[in-house]
């Protein structure tokens, strides 16, 4: 049976939008994966995210949530550096 | 626990703010925090900060940490102003307003809430070395 597949959309913020060279993008993913899944896919789309896993902070919706979180339809992941407010 | 967030990309006109307080009579503390633009950042000197903000996020999450101030203090109101965009050196980039019985708990509420601001809430800077409008 072919796995469902759900869009999920990704946000960059601060300087990873000059990494990736995009604010945000849209990704089909497997039904049932989690944020840390998709964050590996992530990074292997957007080869300049590799290495800047200690330093990046993701966010679902708006909330931190944990990374065996499974992801829903319609939820957005939003990626950014250590935050600085102030 | 009266709360007000706001962001704005407008200057922060503290005596303005001031004299919007509200404040109960049982109330005998007001702590003022200020954060201004230093003109050295990174061993640099600078013109001015621009600010971004997730600006959504900022909202919710500035209120997840007013609800847990509002669990651990007896706080009347807090009232918060932070600045988007490009913000010049000696202006006031955020401005916080912390009403309470006693000065304890307003100095350490108010504290508490800049801690957890910089761990959690999505606003980030960026300095601008040359000259600005």
């Amino acid at each position: 049976m072919e796995q469902m597949q759900i869009d999920i959309k990704v946000n960059f913020f601060s300087y990873f939008k000059d990494l990736t060279e995009c604010e945000s993008t849209v990704l089909q993913l497997p039904q049932g994966t989690n944020l840390d899944q998709a964050l590996i896919i992530i990074r292997q789309q957007y080869p300049k995210m590799e290495g800047m896993e200690r330093s990046t902070l993701a966010a679902v919706d708006l909330e931190y949530v944990a990374k065996n979180h499974i992801l829903e339809a319609g939820e957005e992941i939003s990626l950014f550096p250590p935050v600085q407010g102030g | 626990m009266k709360r007000s967030i706001k962001l704005t990309l407008e200057p922060i006109v503290e005596s303005s703010l001031i004299a919007e307080r509200k404040m109960s009579r049982e109330m005998g503390a007001v702590n003022y925090f200020s954060g201004i633009v230093r003109e050295g950042e990174e061993g640099k000197t600078i013109k001015a900060i621009k600010y971004e903000a997730f600006e959504k996020m900022v909202l919710h999450q500035f209120d997840l940490i007013l609800n847990e101030i509002e669990e651990r203090w007896p706080i009347e109101s807090i009232r918060l102003v932070h600045r988007t965009g490009k913000v010049k050196v000696n202006e006031s980039s955020l401005w916080i307003e912390v009403i309470s019985p006693h000065r304890t708990e307003a100095f350490e509420a108010c504290q508490w809430l800049i801690d957890e601001m910089k761990k959690r809430v999505p606003i980030w800077k960026q300095p601008i070395f040359t000259e600005v409008d």
